[in-house]
């Protein structure tokens, strides 16, 4: 298998990572190569693959160029879209007259946030989720993504940009839900590209008790037994927002928030010959013989290298 | 009658052999459950080894003083044999008592057995 690449405005190309993760505001992209015409600020596409047919992991702009002697290669940092939103601080010019939004849905509040940091390109879920009924909300004085992702977290959803610039805010749980389809099949009776794994099984993110601090007077609790804990054992998080002004929607939190936490996490930490086709916050299934983690898996991060060790894809897989 | 002897950057070399090693850059990977794959990056631009005497200590200071990244020519039998980068040269200076190598000098000028790594341009 010839290895290839492609990446806009760039020669000798030495290496590549691209890696990207549920938790991750923005995917990055790092590059070693021999000269360049990119400036910070250009935007970059990075395609891989072998013999010549590529796919595209990576779609972002230019953040820093270092240059190294004496081997007089360019490493060249990049971020997706998302990074503007990260970036964008929101800072009113009139201090009397913030951003201001009454009676909106999630997913508009979350499209116009992005708009300030000129993110356009979006994709949402219904949420049936709205904010400000009773009180107008001011922002002000914080970055676009931080308000964005403040708002995913009431709702347990989540926020991020795709490999093609696409701005997503989702019921997307870092787990296999109903209505997921698997991008590929990694079997070990097939397809032999396995070069190692883990398999870990731990209670770490479970959370059985939700609590969910609103405006003044509105609080909401969501509990419920875990059978990986012992009857009476809580592990409890808060999710405080001044912004949930109703008491059907801190109920609303504090539910969608029990139903993502209350659950134990199987990870696989698992690596295998390159495929552009990983992305995350994608569904793969696996079907193996070494450690019996057959069944669909979360990508909840992912990892492309390619360099002349060959081209390899790490991922943390989870459910 | 055409000239065949060996000149790098017009430094004149006599040649007693030439080693040429090129290399394909291929990553092996092992799967758990299968055979080895084997990825193919690239590969290297020839290195060329060369031996050869050189006469004169003028001469062999011009060949160490070509060692700045410049690709420099390397001609021989007459025709140019490629530009090449000189990457390390090995000096043994030689127990010679009369050189007859090069007419054109002196013969009691010192002999230097030598190794010219060479990067191919």
């Amino acid at each position: 298998m010839k290895l290839d690449a492609v990446v806009n405005d760039v020669t000798n190309i030495e290496s590549i990572t691209v890696s990207d993760a549920h938790n991750s505001p923005t995917s990055t992209a790092a590059l070693k190569v021999g000269s360049t015409t990119l400036i910070v600020g250009d935007p970059i596409t990075v395609e891989l693959g072998y013999d010549g047919v590529t796919t595209k992991v990576f779609e972002g702009f230019v953040k820093q160029i270092d240059k190294t002697v004496p081997d007089n290669t360019l490493l060249i940092t990049a971020q997706n879209i998302m990074i503007k939103a990260v970036e964008f601080f929101i800072a009113s010019s009139t201090p009397d007259n913030p951003f201001t939004r009454f009676n909106i849905s999630a997913e508009d509040l979350v499209e116009d946030l992005l708009d300030l940091a000129d993110i356009t390109n979006y994709v949402s879920d219904t949420s049936n989720f709205t904010f400000a009924i009773f009180n107008p909300m001011e922002i002000n004085l914080i970055s676009s993504f931080d308000i964005c992702k403040t708002i995913a977290d009431i709702l347990a959803y989540s926020v991020w940009a795709d490999r093609d610039g696409v701005a997503h805010f989702e019921d997307r749980r870092p787990n296999p839900m109903g209505g997921d389809s698997s991008i590929a099949t990694i079997d070990s009776n097939t397809v032999y590209n396995i070069i190692g794994n883990t398999y870990r099984k731990s209670d770490r993110d479970l959370r059985n008790r939700i609590v969910v601090y609103g405006a003044p007077g509105i609080t909401a609790v969501a509990e419920a037994e875990s059978p990986h804990l012992p009857t009476g054992y809580r592990k409890t998080v808060v999710v405080a927002s001044q912004w949930i002004d109703s008491q059907s929607m801190a109920q609303d939190a504090a539910d969608f928030n029990l139903d993502k936490l209350n659950r134990l996490t199987e990870e696989v930490a698992v690596e295998v010959i390159g495929d552009p086709v990983y992305d995350a916050r994608k569904v793969l299934t696996i079907d193996e013989d070494f450690t019996g983690v057959d069944g669909d898996w979360y990508i909840f991060s992912v990892e492309h290298k390619w360099s002349s060790a060959g081209y390899l894809t790490s991922m943390e897989l989870r459910r | 009658m055409v000239d065949q002897a060996w000149y790098y950057n017009n430094i004149r070399i006599t040649i007693t052999g030439i080693t040429e090693d090129g290399e394909s850059i291929l990553p092996r990977l092992q799967p758990l459950n299968t055979s080895t794959v084997t990825q193919f990056f690239g590969n290297t631009k020839p290195i060329w080894n060369v031996q050869c005497y050189v006469v004169g200590y003028l001469d062999k200071e011009s060949l160490l003083a070509l060692r700045d990244g410049t690709a420099y020519t390397l001609s021989g039998y007459g025709s140019v044999q490629g530009n090449f980068k000189l990457n390390s040269m090995q000096v043994e200076w030689t127990q010679s008592y009369r050189q007859t190598f090069r007419t054109d000098k002196p013969d009691t000028d010192s002999v230097y057995r030598t190794t010219l790594e060479l990067y191919k341009e």
